[in-house]
């Protein structure tokens, strides 16, 4: 195989860093991080993902419109970016830009908006004389005929140069966008949702001059599009982006046909097709092992207070047929028809095989009860305390589990939830001993996931970070209220994508963080002693 | 009797004409699609049926009926009064149509029919739950641009469907948002549909979401209908050629080497001509 024309190893890229006068730096937000993709000659590959994937920030990246800050670029070759050039994080520094200067006529870009990007007081025919001027394309040679040959290039007529901008339709703005970035006979064009937003027609015939250009003058193109549908006519190969990393990246047919990342997977199931089904809106986000909360018969332990008691109020009110609500205490229970109060501590294993007797109907099993010591780890009496954690968090759900997977098989599958922490992925610290009872709950749920995959009985564990309840009342704000935390969770299991849920901003931002930076998270963690 | 009934309608701009002849019947509980490329005058038909013409367009001919009520021969006056009580537009982009100075609680407020200042809080919240909107009450009081794009558009949902309408008239809804969020908003607007059973007119120039969503479909061109059938007809064995060159020019996520066949130029002359002998 060739030489690539664009390679990148591990780029990353982070947002808000300062430096700050006898202050720590901030060192920002992690946007990209561990980007490594070839782009072979005349090849187009696409980039997918939904907004804030940061995929048009990796466009911009590779045209020297944002900074890179970590990794390695190589343009046909040549080190545009190095881990040495990288090293400061003065962002007011610009000697980075220069290293893309000798490049500059190589590298292209079309971008969405061509009304926005095409500057309105110049005609068509000006705005295209600038880059052939910049480059010395010319070369005395007069500006008229280059455009007449730009524009017929693209399909459209030399008529057009005299135009301004705002008098042609959007399908043909975009072609004046496109002849803007041919003008300087580049080698690799970054084209950022150049088609979204025009009607079928327009898009046929922009995708087909596309591939034209490439067949005939081998050029490179970088597709960045959130429309599976138009990767699949254009490109060659498909680079799935989700938060800031790459999913998957393969030849575009064998990435749709056989998806490896249950994100792709997500999408491709989200992407229409022009067939007519009117029950597609209803089934196919669904994962392969989704269910119904109507008429199912649930299971919740530590029902009488705090996100239990939400879970209950909320099963019901998506019409469950029974919920079995477990607690030591059932005497705070709400009186319904449909709620069986049942007397049951977790930590004792003959009552919970008598519960799992009792309840030989439940299809959704709900590990809610868990114990918050509020102690430090080395902190007396914290021996008791540490044992009576992992007992109701850990080993409690272990023994709920055991009883009733034999439950959930018998009626047909089932679910259950694991409801954790984010704690359970990131240690705080004077709560290291909550922390380890619910991470060895997360280590359970993933072994347990791949058990019961077999008898069709989905298992994910459900991470907010802090809650508004009893349990937490010592946490300062922001909290979650539990019935956000509880319609997360009930959605994910109508969903059924097999994925642990995390909750409000708090869990879903350092559950990112662990993805970029695990121990930048822990060194975060670590400044909250009290 | 339908719901919505659009008779020969014509509308002139500057003396040009940019639809022709435009018949349509929505009925209550239906969705009706209306679909074509930019120009075809499908959101100008969504403006007229809104009583929202630009000041200079003209309606040359025709009537629009609503539950059999002329809107046209009503007074400005009227007409608004009627129409702010039964007719409610979900437009395309949510951050435009929200006023960026006014929490989405207050402008939720304003389109809920008359409701004690008291309970006023507590509606706006039940409809924000009822988009799923999670932290409700929290939403509530936020302006519009600390929500997400879907979430803006779901707030614009929850207000267009606050107003107990019977028609709703949705332009392009889902074109700016993402193809998870897409399915996620698309579904919700038709539960919200089924659940208060009024008539939606469904503008886009998506075909693919058109066949998931649309129980009847409007092709147009050039601002004359082309077609007009049943949604799986239309898809499936579509009887005019352009709409089987739209059918050709959509590309699809499972197949390869679709959507890259653009419309004939051929045919496109062939509906100029059409039109301009006042064939259609």
């Amino acid at each position: 195989m060739a030489d690539p024309l664009l390679e990148t190893r591990s780029l990353g890229i982070r947002l808000g860093q300062r430096r700050r006068f006898l202050r720590k730096d901030e060192k920002g937000f992690p946007v990209l991080s561990d980007i490594s993709f070839k782009v072979q000659p005349g090849e187009i590959l696409a980039l997918v993902g939904e907004s804030g994937s940061g995929k048009t920030t990796l466009g911009r990246a590779i045209a020297g419109l944002a900074k890179i800050q970590s990794g390695t670029l190589l343009f046909d070759g040549d080190p545009v970016v190095e881990p040495a050039t990288t090293a400061t994080i003065k962002t007011r520094d610009r000697s980075w830009y220069r290293r893309w200067t000798r490049h500059r006529k190589d590298i292209q870009m079309i971008f969405q908006d061509p009304l926005s990007s095409l500057n309105p007081r110049r005609t068509i025919g000006q705005s295209l004389a600038v880059p052939l001027r910049n480059f010395g394309i010319l070369q005395n040679a007069p500006a008229d005929d280059a455009i007449d040959a730009l524009l017929t290039q693209v399909g459209l007529t030399p008529e057009f140069k005299s135009l301004y901008p705002h008098r042609i339709s959007g399908g043909q703005r975009q072609r004046v966008g496109i002849a803007r970035a041919l003008a300087s006979q580049p080698r690799l064009i970054i084209a950022d949702e150049v088609v979204s937003g025009l009607d079928v027609s327009s898009q046929a015939r922009i995708l087909k001059l596309l591939l034209d250009l490439r067949d005939t003058h081998g050029l490179s193109v970088l597709f960045i599009t959130h429309d599976l549908a138009v990767v699949r006519a254009l490109a060659d190969r498909v680079l799935v982006m989700e938060r800031g990393k790459i999913r998957e990246i393969g030849p575009v047919d064998q990435v749709f046909q056989a998806p490896k990342h249950s994100y792709t997977a997500k999408l491709l199931r989200s992407a229409p097709s022009p067939e007519y089904d009117p029950d597609w809106l209803q089934h196919s986000t669904k994962g392969p092992h989704a269910m119904q909360i109507e008429n199912s018969v649930a299971f919740v332990t530590g029902a009488n207070r705090g996100i239990g008691a939400c879970f209950v109020q909320a099963l019901l009110d998506r019409g469950a047929a029974k919920v079995y609500a477990a607690a030591r205490d059932t005497s705070a229970l709400p009186k319904d028809d449909r709620i069986v109060p049942v007397a049951l501590d977790i930590t004792d294993a003959g009552a919970v095989a008598a519960a799992a007797a009792q309840a030989g109907d439940v299809t959704l099993l709900i590990n809610n009860a868990g114990f918050n010591s509020n102690s430090g780890a080395l902190k007396s009496p914290a021996m008791e305390d540490a044992r009576r954690e992992m007992d109701v968090n850990y080993f409690g759900t272990l023994s709920m589990i055991r009883a009733f997977a034999p439950v959930l098989k018998a009626n047909g599958g089932g679910g259950i939830i694991n409801m954790l922490s984010i704690l359970s992925r990131v240690a705080l610290p004077m709560m290291g001993t909550l922390c380890a009872s619910k991470a060895a709950g997360l280590s359970l749920t993933q072994a347990v996931r791949a058990e019961l995959k077999a008898q069709g009985t989905q298992v994910f564990a459900v991470m907010p970070g802090a809650v508004d309840t009893d349990m937490s009342k010592d946490f300062p704000p922001p909290k979650l209220d539990p019935a956000d935390v509880v319609r997360a969770a009930l959605n994910g299991v109508e969903a059924g994508d097999e994925n642990d849920i995390y909750p409000g901003d708090m869990a879903q931002g350092l559950r990112a963080g662990l993805e970029h930076d695990p121990k930048e998270v822990e060194e975060e963690m670590s400044g909250y002693l009290p | 009797m339908s719901l919505l009934e659009v008779d020969t309608l014509s509308i002139e701009v500057h003396g040009a004409p940019v639809l022709r002849n435009v018949s349509l019947t929505i009925n209550a509980a239906e969705i009706g699609g209306v679909v074509g490329e930019s120009g075809a005058g499908k959101s100008m038909l969504g403006k007229a049926i809104l009583g929202v013409l630009p000041r200079d367009a003209r309606i040359t001919h025709g009537a629009i009926r609503l539950d059999g009520q002329d809107l046209l021969s009503l007074s400005a006056r009227h007409r608004r009064k009627l129409q702010s009580r039964t007719t409610a537009f979900i437009p395309q982009d949510p951050l435009t149509a929200l006023n960026p100075c006014r929490t989405i609680g207050a402008q939720l407020a304003e389109v809920l029919p008359p409701t004690p200042r008291a309970h006023r809080l507590a509606e706006v919240i039940r409809w924000l739950d009822a988009v799923r909107i999670p932290s409700a009450a929290k939403v509530a009081k936020s302006f519009p641009h600390e929500l997400s794009g879907g979430m803006r558009q779901r707030a614009l949902i929850a207000a267009a469907f606050a107003s107990h309408p019977r028609l709703v008239i949705a332009d392009e809804p889902t074109t700016a948002l993402d193809a998870t969020v897409q399915k996620d908003v698309l579904r919700l607007i038709r539960e919200l549909q089924q659940d208060t059973g009024v008539g939606l007119m469904f503008v886009t120039h998506d075909l693919c979401v058109v066949a998931k969503i649309c129980q009847s479909v409007t092709v147009m061109h050039g601002g004359r209908i082309i077609e007009q059938a049943p949604c799986d007809q239309i898809i499936t064995a579509p009887r005019h050629a352009y709409t089987r060159a739209l059918l050709a020019a959509t590309p699809r996520h499972d197949e390869t080497g679709r959507g890259l066949e653009p419309i004939p130029p051929a045919l496109l002359e062939q509906l100029i001509t059409e039109a301009g002998t006042g064939n259609g």
